[in-house]
């Protein structure tokens, strides 16, 4: 059974933490790097249990049930190298290789005792105690032939490869001050060196909670971003999970996806190249919109260079000057797509898309689910051919929230797991927050406070229904240090951790 | 039924300098498990690999029979022995390429599961003999396709070649049979008898014998006689208190 299998199993079981957040992780490969580390320690510590049981057996002349445990620690081990060589985790690879020798050795002396071919030489038998020194599942995972790679591993005390894209590579590191955070390295700084600039000046002016913030850009050891590091993976992979999603989701990461957009279309920076790839999610599914690399300054004169076939607007296909509506037309894609689980202009060659992009127009999103009758209109205007046709952002949000607000009384009532229920009376807090609806904020934090169990947590939510109440007569709007609480608070009933 | 008498022996040949014969006679609560396995392989590898097949099989049934019927317990137990011969000749260079024929009995209630693979036997005696398995073999195939008739089959000289056996393949299918003893024999053996004795041979061998005992020896006598080119092996079975 292949580990992920396995973890699936254990869904259900009372596993450890950073397995339960690998079973919830959206896109294993590339942001949970760290829970892996976790998780592979803490499978790969199972093993060496299994491998001490056999040892004791094998201790009392048991030879057949010891090698059976050995063999069970050895099958186990194979898993978990799978997982490593499916996400490329070198280092990791041949420790547990190494484990997985010592339990073929060991299943071969086991083997010839029991053929009574020789005496036990206990000397030939592997001791755990030797081997778990070499299991500390370390950072840092070298891909061959990289030093690009040894040179970053200068600058940062911890570096781990996570993604690639057109661009060049994304990284999980640490700095020396133990800062947490992801870097976007350049492959070819030379022929990119302008790309790099661009995105570099329309990134720097955009501070929002809902786009990935720009850390530092730096130019040695080569040129890169150091950016926030986001710990829920990416849309597109959410999407090969768990599409389509029910419509409140799908509504509230198209809503999150809107008021990051709206930030940049108020700077006058249109995103450009909207897709699942690009919308990365914390664990809590708050959305932080990423890579302006396609991105520019909204002028007559803007003209498209690259698209993503499928994802791209009819406009930037006509390779005419493209504008705020075009990342409206993408954003209602994207919403299409988690709404209907599919995006109907992505299908067939490169020419088929565009040709799709430019004549077909999709069926309403009701036709898969009835319930979302009322977001047709909305979805629909989006995808208008004629760019003028398409609402603005701020318009595309404010229809959402109105279709939120409505579903959320009726999501609440037909919810019967009260876990489930603090999860959207969090979210719903979350959102009130974000509308700056101080009102509807302190109802949902009232609710979440009287079926929450736990004092401390729910002495923080009572703090903030305070916090909030006073905003509201003091006429100060609710600030990201609010929606931080209140993330923390469900990060705490999600997960189990702040 | 209440008990069963069983006798086995196992016997290097004339020519062999090792037996990668093994046998296994044992009773699991109330069954009784009855086996022969036949090891192919350089260097002891042959001897491993039969020796491990049963101890495979009798580890497994020991735990597994109480539960659900013979026939599954039995494929399972077929099924783990080929795993881990499958897994130890992949690990250790020096067992690369063994394996074994087996044919295993599983006695209970004056019935006997029988399962097998390769070209080891079981036979059923009676006033008659029957061969009860059907050998995985090169010869047995080209008998089913009538190219050879049956009377050639003893005397062709790619009798040898085998055609299943446990850690060959990942996947293994033993064939079953089902029968009742009904105050018959049982016998299981290796190809080192069946390949120098016709079934009417050890039709009089086995008839002429005072008991189980001496029909063991005089089968293995016999083949012995004839030049003993292969390692011999023979278990015989029958419910207690009948004459042969």
């Amino acid at each position: 059974m292949r580990l992920s299998e396995k973890l699936k199993l254990l869904a259900d079981e009372n596993v450890p933490r950073p397995l339960v957040h690998l079973l919830r992780s959206r896109d294993i490969d590339t942001r949970w790097v760290r829970e892996i580390e976790r998780g592979m320690s803490d499978e790969a510590v199972v093993g060496i249990q299994i491998m001490e049981e056999a040892e004791a057996i094998l201790n009392k002349g048991e030879f057949y049930p010891a090698k059976e445990n050995y063999r069970r620690a050895q099958e186990h081990f194979e898993n978990l190298r799978d997982f490593a060589v499916e996400h490329r985790l070198e280092r990791e690879k041949s420790e547990i290789d190494n484990l997985i020798e010592d339990c073929t050795a060991n299943i071969r002396v086991c083997t010839d005792s029991l053929l009574g071919r020789q005496r036990v030489a206990t000397a030939r038998v592997r001791k755990v105690d030797d081997l778990r020194k070499g299991i500390r599942v370390k950072t840092g995972v070298k891909r061959p032939g990289e030093d690009k790679l040894s040179k970053l591993e200068k600058a940062y005390p911890s570096i781990r490869y996570l993604d690639s894209g057109g661009f060049g590579e994304v990284y999980w590191a640490q700095t020396r001050e133990g800062q947490t955070i992801a870097l976007k390295v350049l492959r070819e700084p030379e022929r990119h060196e302008e790309t790099y600039f661009k995105e570099l000046a329309i990134w720097r002016n955009l501070v929002h909670r809902n786009i990935v913030k720009l850390l530092r850009p730096k130019y040695h050891p080569m040129p890169l971003f150091e950016m926030e590091y986001v710990d829920g993976g990416d849309l597109s992979s959410l999407l090969k999970e768990s599409a389509p999603f029910s419509p409140e989701r799908a509504c509230r990461i198209a809503f999150d996806i809107g008021r990051g957009l709206e930030c940049a279309h108020l700077s006058n920076a249109v995103h450009g190249d909207l897709k699942p790839r690009n919308i990365l999610l914390t664990m809590t599914e708050e959305v932080k919109i990423s890579d302006w690399g396609l991105g520019k300054v909204a002028t007559s004169s803007s003209r498209g260079v690259g698209y993503t076939p499928g994802y791209a607007s009819p406009e930037q296909i006509q390779k005419v000057a493209i504008d705020k509506k075009s990342d409206v037309y993408q954003i209602g894609v994207v919403f299409y797509e988690m709404l209907t689980g599919d995006n109907p202009f992505d299908h067939g060659s490169r020419e088929e898309k565009d040709e799709k992009v430019l004549t077909l127009v999709p069926q309403e999103p009701s036709k898969h689910n009835p319930r979302i009758k009322p977001l047709d209109d909305l979805v629909m205007s989006c995808l208008e051919k004629e760019s003028g046709n398409r609402p603005g952002i701020r318009e595309f949000r404010e229809a959402l929230s109105g279709y939120v607000k409505e579903n959320y009384g009726i999501l609440l009532k037909v919810t019967g797991q009260p876990r489930d229920k603090l999860g959207i009376l969090c979210r719903n807090a979350m959102f009130a927050a974000k509308l700056n609806d101080h009102k509807e904020c302190v109802a949902a934090l009232k609710d979440l406070r009287s079926l929450l169990s736990e004092n401390e947590l729910k002495d923080i939510v009572r703090n903030l229904m305070y916090a909030t109440e006073l905003r509201q007569k003091e006429e100060l709007e609710i600030t990201d240090e609010v929606l931080n609480e209140i993330d923390g608070v469900l990060r705490q009933v999600e997960y189990g951790q702040s | 039924m209440d008990n069963l008498e069983i006798c086995c022996k196992t016997d290097m040949g004339r020519k062999k300098s090792a037996n990668e014969d093994s046998l296994l006679v044992v009773k699991l609560g109330e069954v009784y498990l009855l086996a022969v396995a036949d090891g192919l392989g350089g260097h002891a590898a042959g001897e491993v690999a039969s020796r491990l097949a049963l101890i495979e099989i009798e580890e497994f049934l020991k735990t597994n029979l109480a539960e659900g019927n013979l026939r599954d317990a039995m494929q399972g137990a077929i099924a783990k022995a080929n795993r881990e011969i499958c897994l130890l000749s992949k690990e250790n260079p020096a067992y690369a390429g063994m394996g074994t024929t087996l044919v295993a009995a599983l006695v209970f209630d004056n019935r006997a599961l029988i399962a097998n693979i390769g070209d080891s036997r079981a036979y059923l005696i009676g006033n008659g003999i029957r061969q009860i398995t059907r050998d995985h073999s090169l010869v047995q195939e080209l008998v089913d396709r009538e190219v050879i008739a049956a009377e050639e089959a003893f005397d062709h000289p790619q009798r040898n070649i085998v055609t299943r056996t446990l850690g060959m393949e990942s996947e293994v299918s033993p064939d079953f049979y089902d029968e009742e003893l009904s105050g018959r024999l049982l016998l299981l053996c290796s190809d080192g008898l069946s390949d120098l004795l016709r079934d009417q041979e050890i039709l009089e061998t086995v008839v002429a014998s005072p008991n189980l005992d001496e029909a063991c020896t005089r089968l293995i006598n016999r083949v012995n006689e004839k030049g003993g080119k292969d390692n011999i092996t023979v278990v015989l079975a029958r419910e207690d208190g009948l004459d042969v």
